[in-house]
């Protein structure tokens, strides 16, 4: 058992003292047991009190005694524990010594490991000194190289950029040409318009005229016409005694088949001779069958010949007779 | 605005151009009987028959013709040459027909010529071969049918049938046939006899058959009599009322009224399969239907109203619409041809009359005197109606025009004759 022999011998002390402190308590505890007990009685005597004031000086005597008893203990301790501390002084010594000792031998192996190592680093030292050189020298190199591409890419730049700016200034030469082109060709098309504008203007101004002329041509017609029919309404209105015979005779001779049609409406062209005779009846127009036609054409035929008017002047020798069954009808 | 212009000055420009010719309107006009002169045919001693007097009834008992008596004709041409129509005109005829019946190859050709002798014209010329003095009658009814087309536009329907019952004997000696003869009476042929009732015959749309009604020991059936073969075949003989069979116009449904379910109600069968749905269904009478031209409706007579009137239903059923609010009563309604009108037999003071009711406008005409006339029947065209009436030996038939102006007896033969039903046209 790989004890330190001081340990031990501590371990002892320390029981020593232990033991020793509990023997003293020990003798302490029975002489306060042996106290005696008093039992107070409250009594008027004097002597009682006499007796009481001795009672307390001896109790202050042996307190006193107590007390001078612990104050030898307590130089007594006051020993040992320095004696104690001596001991513990002089361990400490003793393993300080040890210590040092061990501390010299530790010192010497690192100093030998730190020369080994000084040595070694020496010549890493060296060696990255010679590396370093010769990294250099590459460096150098490559930096040259850089400067050499450095200055060729500058160059390639400045050539690129360059020709960046011929083409820029080509395209901007062209954009121009081109809005001076489109400049031109809107100005064109302006004239153009102008012209097509001017033109249509022209032909506008001879289709009103000429639509005004026409309008002149047309009134004038109109007013022929207008004259014309006024006449016409003015003969027609002293014929109508004379159509009105004639209608009345037609009537009477227009005789047409039972449960025929109740509404057609149509047109037959008669021509007359002066004297009323009737020498055609034609259908322009027809009733919608030919036995309606043929009612109507027989109609004018069995009416020959037809009244005169009183006025030979009113006489027609074309009538148009219009045929419907009933006034609604018409 | 320039087309209104022009449009005025295009109608100015017409009216001043109208100054030479005088513009007149006539309106109104005579509509009735054109004026016909019928001359008798130049014919041998052979031919008995009066070819032009059988024209000239046929033409006169349409209503559409006032026929020129032989009296007051002034001349009797027979060719075209000799027609003075300046004569004819002051006579106030419009229209002469000539012609003349020879002997040919096979039998005899009758010729005939129509002149519109205000115009001048000859209209219308035919030889028609007779094979044989007994188609002499059927020659005299063809050319009336031309001249009626030519003169009316509508077909003439002088060569058409007419089927009727006659009954004859009393008690239990009293017997019923079935006749058919031609439109004007003659040539009547018994196609069938019962000691039971015969009734209500009515006509195939192709004319071959006869649908009507006969008893059986007391029931009723209806009968399909084809009358090329002289077939029959009984089509329904139900439990109670089999009756009134009227053909639709496709030919190939017979409306008929029927009991058997509960009271008579209308029915439409199938002839072919015989499949039958019914078609009005209330507790009155419904009874004597009859399909309209186009095959979509069909009135019937109803007494669901209290009286029997006539009401219109729809081909496929629904409800029925009353036509009829004139008269007590009006019975036995049918269609004309054109289907705008009804004819049929109206009840007012105690008198059974023929009536025609416009559909359009609800116009009742009355066209017989009565007293008990019953059954009418329009010919095809629809310009004459016939019907029985009760005449001095009996029920006869008579036809009447539609404007009620011309009233005909028909020659026939004895007995009572009821139901007369005219056969469609054929071309």
């Amino acid at each position: 058992m790989g004890l330190k022999p001081r340990y031990l011998i501590a371990a002892i002390v320390l029981h020593v003292l232990l033991f020793s402190l509990l023997f003293v308590s020990a003798l302490f505890t029975r002489k306060i047991v042996a106290l005696p007990v008093f039992e107070a009685v409250l009594v008027s005597d004097p002597s009682v009190e006499a007796q009481r004031q001795a009672e307390l000086e001896r109790e202050r005597e042996q307190q006193k005694r107590a007390q001078e008893q612990q104050e030898r203990e307590k130089a007594r301790q006051q020993v040992q524990e320095e004696q104690r501390q001596k001991e513990q002084e002089r361990k400490a010594e003793q393993q300080r010594k040890q210590q040092e000792q061990k501390q010299q031998q530790v010192e010497e192996a690192q100093k030998k490991i730190q020369e080994e190592k000084r040595k070694e680093q020496e010549r890493l030292r060296l060696e990255a000194d010679a590396e370093r050189k010769r990294q250099d020298d590459v460096k150098r190199k490559a930096e040259e190289e850089q400067r050499r591409q450095d200055e060729l890419k500058r160059k390639q730049e400045e050539e690129e950029k360059r020709k960046i700016e011929a083409e820029k200034k080509r395209i901007e030469d062209e954009k121009r040409r081109i809005e001076e082109e489109r400049q031109k060709q809107i100005e064109q098309e302006r004239q153009r318009q102008l012209d097509e504008e001017r033109k249509e203007l022209e032909r506008i101004k001879r289709a009103r005229e000429a639509e005004e002329q026409q309008r002149r041509n047309e009134l004038a017609q109109m007013a022929a016409a207008e004259d014309a029919a006024r006449a016409a309404a003015a003969r027609s209105a002293a014929q109508a005694p004379w159509t009105a015979a004639i209608v009345d005779k037609i009537r009477r001779n227009w005789q047409r088949p039972a449960s025929s049609a109740s509404r057609f409406n149509c047109l037959v062209r008669v021509e007359q001779l002066p004297n009323g005779e009737v020498t055609r009846a034609q259908v322009l127009r027809s009733c919608g069958n030919a036995v309606l036609d043929r009612s109507v054409e027989n109609a004018v035929i069995k009416a020959s010949p037809l009244p005169l008017p009183p006025d030979p002047s009113l006489f027609e020798r074309v009538l148009s007779v219009t045929f419907c069954p009933s006034q609604d009808a018409c | 605005m320039k087309l209104i212009r022009l449009w005025l000055l295009a109608l100015l420009t017409v009216s001043g151009a109208a100054r030479a010719e005088l513009e007149i309107t006539v309106t109104g006009g005579t509509e009735g009987a054109l004026p016909i002169a019928i001359v008798p045919f130049s014919q041998g001693t052979d031919v008995t028959l009066d070819v032009a007097q059988v024209i000239d009834n046929d033409l006169a008992r349409s209503g559409r013709f006032r026929t020129l008596a032989r009296n007051d004709m002034l001349q009797k041409p027979t060719t075209p040459q000799q027609v003075d129509v300046q004569a004819w005109r002051t006579q106030g005829i419009d229209n002469v027909v000539i012609g003349q019946i020879a002997r040919a190859d096979s039998g005899y050709m009758a010729r005939f010529f129509l002149i519109d002798v205000v115009s001048g014209q000859q209209i219308l010329g035919f030889d028609i071969p007779v094979k044989g003095l007994d188609q002499m009658r059927y020659a005299a009814h063809q050319i009336a049918d031309l001249i009626y087309e030519k003169l009316l536009g509508i077909p003439g329907y002088f060569n058409t049938k007419i089927a009727y019952v006659s009954a004859s004997g009393l008690g239990y000696k009293r017997t019923f046939q079935l006749v058919v003869a031609d439109a004007d009476g003659w040539n009547p042929r018994v196609v069938a006899t019962s000691r039971e009732p015969l009734m209500s015959p009515t006509w195939s749309p192709d004319r071959l058959k006869l649908a009507y009604v006969g008893y059986e020991r007391g029931r009723s059936a209806i009968y399909l009599h084809d009358l090329a073969t002289g077939k029959v075949r009984s089509l329904i003989a139900e439990r109670g009322i089999n009756g009134s069979p009227a053909f639709s116009p496709d030919g190939r449904s017979l409306a008929l009224t029927l009991s058997f379910e509960s009271n008579p109600d209308i029915y439409v069968m199938d002839i072919a399969s015989g499949k039958r749905r019914r078609l009005t269904d209330h507790y009155g009478i419904d009874t004597e239907p009859s399909w309209s031209p186009d095959g979509t409706k069909l009135v019937f007579t109803s007494d669901r109203g209290g009286q029997p009137q006539i009401y219109e239903i729809s081909a496929q059923g629904g409800d029925p619409r009353r036509v009829t609010f004139e008269g007590r009563q009006n019975l036995r309604a049918s269609y004309a041809p054109d289907g705008r009108s009804l004819v049929m037999v109206n009840l007012e003071g105690g008198a059974y009359r023929i009536a025609t009711l416009d559909l359009a406008t609800g116009d009742m005409r009355i066209l017989s005197p009565g007293r008990l006339d019953e059954s009418p029947s329009f010919a095809p065209g629809g310009a004459v109606v016939i019907y029985a009436t009760q005449g001095s030996r009996g029920s006869e038939l008579a036809t009447v025009s539609i404007d009620g102006r011309v009233r005909q007896s028909l020659r026939q033969a004895s007995g009572d004759i009821r139901e007369p039903a005219w056969s469609p046209l054929v071309r």
